[in-house]
């Protein structure tokens, strides 16, 4: 009995000792760890729109590339990709949850737009799938044929762009402070608003995709005069905002623009993950994207793919994030639609009705302020002095209100 | 530019030539209405989940399939409109103003075969009138801008007036809840969050399916409920049913033929003007039924004109929405947006050329158009007699699961759970307007109209300023605006006389 | 029963469209234009209708309106608390569990089905769920706030 026990024990020392021989049987577990499990791809759109057909196509293929894996797409639509991302981030890092939403995301983030609950830094980055230039089109009976012409405009020159929030909204801001135009910015066009009004002639041009608008000026309906990013492609003879800008703000301004453009159908999961998951869900998507099956059925979706992948779109993210304290000082003021009062030295551009009404540049925009007799205090060469004897030239700093009839506070002119 | 003519025959024999074309119609027809029936899922979600499939086709045969499903979108969502009164898709809620009262009636099969008629025929003078604008497309498109809106929208409010039933102050009131309720969410216009109480899922707004079942659907069952009964109140022997009754309601549409020309063609105009909405026709057209109308005071409690109107401009706004989607590549309605992607994806470029290269293949898509909407009117006939008896089920079999079936519609309409709350809110508030005998219509117009006035108005403030009101196109809105109140106040006037009061 | 009602309502509006106001004015001028606008007409309108309903009220020798008001058979009250259990319970443990717990809770309680035919009914509204929503149309319906605590 004591010889059967002893070499049991023997048995079991031998089976032991070849078992902790083995290749480290942790990374085989771990490379089998997607097999026979669901992992939900979040979408922060309804279905049915750009990133829902995107996140769609690559779901497959990551099930394709993940062996034993199904990954199921899910909507969580609302507040501007906000709710989905929220969502994103406050998953369980366990690698079974990962979603796509809008780069735009980074600009929310950096105005630290209210509702936002997650830190873009965080994310557990897996790569980007696209990259979409924008374009400023004018309208072809505009009047506006290129650059030259916006730049020398006399009267501010209408634009429109999608509500305020909105990414959109926030280029075309920052795009015209960069580039010190004479416009003035009409919110709320959504979609293809814009372009309709384009064609009706209310509004002179707007700044969208180059893969939506292109349709558009095929038609012959406008011009691209001016273009972020996209060097390497077809729009490269259009003059870039970079070689246009002309101070270090106008240059801050453009490199975080074209940054957003790079970073184009993001797919990320919460902080945290383990690495060797990452790692696994990193390499399943850089096969997926790389798949030829997939291209084919991108090429015909008409869904462009430019991918990049984890590390290196973690490194972008993070350089998009890390303004300098001067450029979110910036963005801030330009982007400010709070009632707060807004300061600027500026050249009065105009004066009406006696005074009643003034005009000058407020970073990058024509503002029309109204001059109230009683509330607005007037200074004409350190003299406390009546708003009628405002004249067009003089150069005045301006507190005014911004929104309404931008009421001014303060009119505090030097000559 | 002239019709060519012989495109024009051409391409119609071509796709009655077609087996292929012509299967894929008769099949995309029941997918459409499907889509239409279930509430929350809507045309839109249909071309989303149908592209992978239309994938492998020739460009013609995908596009004839697309098309063909979202024609007959709205044929389908005006049955639950009138069986239960919860509505298939946005656009068919004012169909249940009077659809819904006409079941209860014992005339459901009326209601449907007058719906499917309207349906049919308006698709048919969408189509129409999509091909009689070609030539003058770029200037009826373009007049229309944010000033035009703005006094559309409130003309549209106007006709709360029309709606009110009995009590104008209760309906003003229901009117300006709803335009109230218009005004949650991200104002695009300034960036502030209105009315969300810190809830996210508000930015959007309220979701226009969730306050309609809200105050529509869940009502009605509430009160079915404690009827006990049917949903017809009249038991089956009485109410005369069979295919003549659905007979009976098609010839409706041609009894009121010229109703229906002019709700077809207001609704193809509307189609055709890409901003305005699809929710706008439907409710512009049974306002303007009601205003029109010599007896007003029929409506609400089952007018067929009430079916009628509605679910004509329905169908034909989708001919008029294809217009700006083919013609300058900018979709006229949300379902457009994905069909032009899907056009493209098949290698069809929308835009001016296509009339000057591709014009046979404008017809054959008008043709399949008119051929959808005139199949769809075929097919739903051989089933339309046992649909409608669903009106004689038993109340209390059908009451708990028209309930899940609203809260799904609710859920898969909004894409978040706590929609479901504002439809618990809005249900108690929609039963509580209904015992009280308030009208709800004039809130679904505020809701639906408000968020594009606002906007409309900030835009055209912007743009012109307060000027805007004197272009020439404010001008005659204006004017209109100034008559359809008068006519309603004429009207309440000789209605009062002939009370003798 | 329907004066009241009319008062009732009348009230709630009033509050609702006070409320507005009371909101709308701290927002910026643009926004709150609109706001105030519909706010203002529907508080007036409202009180102006509250006061026409107390005043009917206090006149006795109206005629009986027949019409939506008085229900019969069972009891508004418990049908309003099946919707609202329907809502929540659905809210809480997902489409797939509650709704037909849910129709079968209701059938057999309020209606006294034979248990059979609510089962089959609960059962079709299961399948019908599932196979259309998740499976054919990949749409996810939601899981219930219960689910999502439990997978926390």
């Amino acid at each position: 009995m004591k010889r059967l026990g002893r070499l049991w024990a023997v048995v079991l020392l031998v089976i032991t000792a070849a078992a902790a021989s083995l290749p480290s049987s942790k990374t085989l577990a771990d490379a089998e760890f997607f097999d026979g499990k669901t992992i939900t791809y979040i979408v922060a759109t309804k279905p049915g729109g750009g990133y829902d057909t995107y996140a769609r196509l690559i779901a497959k293929f990551l099930e394709k590339h993940l062996p034993g894996a199904r990954v199921i797409v899910k909507n969580v639509p609302g507040a501007g990709h906000i709710i989905g991302t929220n969502q994103l981030y406050q998953a369980k890092p366990d690698g079974l949850t990962i979603g796509s939403f809008n780069t735009g995301l980074i600009y929310a983030q950096l105005l630290k737009r209210e509702g936002i609950r997650f830190d873009l830094r965080q994310m557990s980055w897996i790569g980007k799938a696209g990259s979409d230039p924008r374009v400023l089109v004018a309208g072809a009976e505009s009047g506006i044929a290129n650059f030259q012409d916006l730049r020398g405009a006399e009267e501010p020159v209408l634009l429109s762009s999608s509500g305020i929030g909105t990414a959109s909204h926030n280029e075309m801001t920052l795009l015209a402070h960069a580039l010190d135009l004479n416009v003035k910015i009409i919110p709320g066009y959504g979609g293809n608003e814009g372009e309709m009004g384009i064609m009706r002639g209310e509004i002179v041009g707007m700044l969208g995709s180059y893969s939506s608008l292109r349709p558009f000026v095929e038609n012959g309906f406008g011009t691209m005069i001016l273009r972020v990013g996209g060097d390497a492609d077809t729009i490269a003879s259009i003059p870039a905002a970079r070689d246009l800008v002309h101070d270090s703000d106008g240059r801050a301004i453009a490199a975080l623009i074209e940054s957003q453009i790079e970073l184009g159908r993001l797919t990320a999961g919460p902080p945290d993950i383990p690495p060797d998951r990452l790692e696994l869900l990193r390499g399943a998507y850089e096969k997926a994207l790389a798949d030829p099956d997939l291209r084919r059925q991108a090429t015909r979706l008409g869904i462009p793919i430019v991918p990049l992948y984890g590390e290196a779109v973690a490194a972008k993210v993070e350089t998009a994030l890390n303004q300098s304290p001067a450029t979110l000082e910036l963005l801030a003021s330009v982007m400010n639609a709070d009632a707060a009062t807004r300061s600027v030295k500026a050249d009065l551009l105009g004066v009406a009705a006696k005074g009643k009404r003034i005009s000058f540049r407020a970073r990058g925009e024509t503002v029309d302020s109204k001059v109230s007799g009683s509330r607005t205090r007037v200074i004409i060469a350190g003299q406390v002095d009546d708003r009628a004897n405002l004249k067009e030239g003089m150069t005045c700093t301006i507190e005014f209100l911004p929104g309404g009839d931008n009421e001014a506070r303060l009119i505090d002119c030097g000559d | 530019m002239p019709i060519e003519t012989h495109a024009f025959f051409t391409s119609l024999g071509a796709l009655l030539g077609s087996p292929m074309l012509l299967a894929l119609i008769v099949l995309a027809i029941p997918i459409g209405m499907f889509f239409g029936a279930v509430p929350g899922l809507g045309g839109k979600l249909g071309i989303a989940l149908l592209i992978p499939f239309v994938f492998g086709m020739e460009p013609l045969h995908g596009a004839v399939f697309l098309l063909a499903m979202h024609a007959v979108v709205h044929t389908g969502g005006s049955i639950p409109s009138i069986l239960f009164g919860i509505p298939g898709t946005g656009p068919d809620a004012a169909t249940i103003v009077d659809g819904y009262p006409m079941a209860q009636k014992g005339q459901a099969g009326r209601a449907l075969g007058a719906s499917l008629g309207a349906s049919g025929v308006g698709g048919v003078i969408g189509a129409i009138v999509l091909a009689l604008l070609l030539p003058v497309l770029r200037p009826v498109v373009l007049s229309f801008g944010p000033a035009e809106f703005f006094l559309l929208a409130i003309l549209g409010v106007t006709f709360i007036a029309a709606l009110s039933g009995d009590s104008l102050v209760k309906g003003l009131i229901v009117g300006c809840l709803g335009l109230t309720v218009a005004m949650v969410g991200m104002d695009p216009m300034t960036g502030v969050a209105r009315f969300t109480f810190g809830q996210l899922f508000l930015w959007d707004g309220v979701d226009v399916i969730t306050a309609v079942l809200a105050l529509f659907a869940i009502p009605e069952m509430i009160a079915l409920g404690v009827r006990g009964g049917s949903v017809s109140a009249v038991p089956r022997d009485l109410a005369n049913y069979g295919l003549r009754e659905v007979i009976e309601g098609m010839l409706d549409v041609g009894r009121h033929w010229w109703l229906t020309l002019r709700t077809s063609v207001i609704g193809a105009l509307v189609g055709v003007v890409p901003g305005l909405g699809g929710d706008a026709a439907s409710w512009l057209c049974y306002g303007h039924a009601v205003q029109s109308s010599k007896t007003p005071e029929r409506f609400g409690k089952g007018a067929v004109e009430g079916v009628i109107a509605p679910e004509a401009a329905n169908n034909s706004k989708e001919g008029g929405a294809l217009l700006p989607t083919l013609f300058f590549g900018i979709p006229g309605s949300s379902g457009m947006v994905l069909l032009l992607g899907a056009l493209i994806t098949l290698g069809i470029q929308p835009g001016p050329q296509l009339i000057l290269y591709h014009l046979d293949l404008v017809w054959t898509l008008i043709w399949a158009l008119v051929l959808a909407n005139v199949i769809a009117v075929v097919m739903f006939l051989a089933i339309a007699r046992w649909v409608g008896l669903l009106t004689f089920v038993r109340g209390g079999l059908l009451v708990p699961l028209i309930f899940v079936f609203a809260i799904t519609g609710s859920y898969l309409s909004s894409g978040n759970w706590k929609s479901l709350i504002v439809l618990l809110l809005f249900g108690f508030l929609g039963y509580g307007l209904k015992r009280s005998d308030w009208p709800r219509p004039p809130f679904v117009i505020g809701l639906v109209l408000g968020g594009i006035a606002e906007v409309s108005l900030h835009k055209a403030l912007a743009i012109w300023g307060p000027a805007f009101l004197l272009r020439p196109p404010s001008l005659i809105l204006l004017a209109m605006i100034g008559a359809s109140i008068l006519f309603y106040v004429w009207r309440r006037r000789s209605l009062r006389t002939d009370d003798g009061g | 029963m329907a004066v009241s009602g009319n008062s009732l309502l009348s009230a709630i509006m009033l509050a609702i469209f006070s409320a507005v106001l009371i909101v709308a004015v701290g927002y910026p001028p643009e926004a709150r234009l609109m706001p105030m606008i519909i706010g203002l007409a529907g508080a007036c309108l409202s009180l102006a209708q509250l006061w026409q309903s107390l005043a009917a009220g206090r006149r006795p020798n109206r005629p009986a309106r027949v019409g939506a008001g008085a229900p019969a058979g069972r009891c508004e009250a418990r049908l309003l608390a099946w919707f609202a259990g329907f809502l929540l319970g659905i809210v809480a443990f997902g489409f797939l569990i509650a709704a037909p717990v849910m129709i079968l809770g209701f059938l057999v309680i309020e209606q006294r089905e034979r248990a059979m035919l609510a089962g089959a009914l609960a059962f079709g509204c299961l399948a019908v769920l599932y196979l259309v929503f998740e499976l054919l149309l990949e749409l996810s319906l939601h899981r219930g706030l219960v689910a999502q605590l439990l997978a926390s």
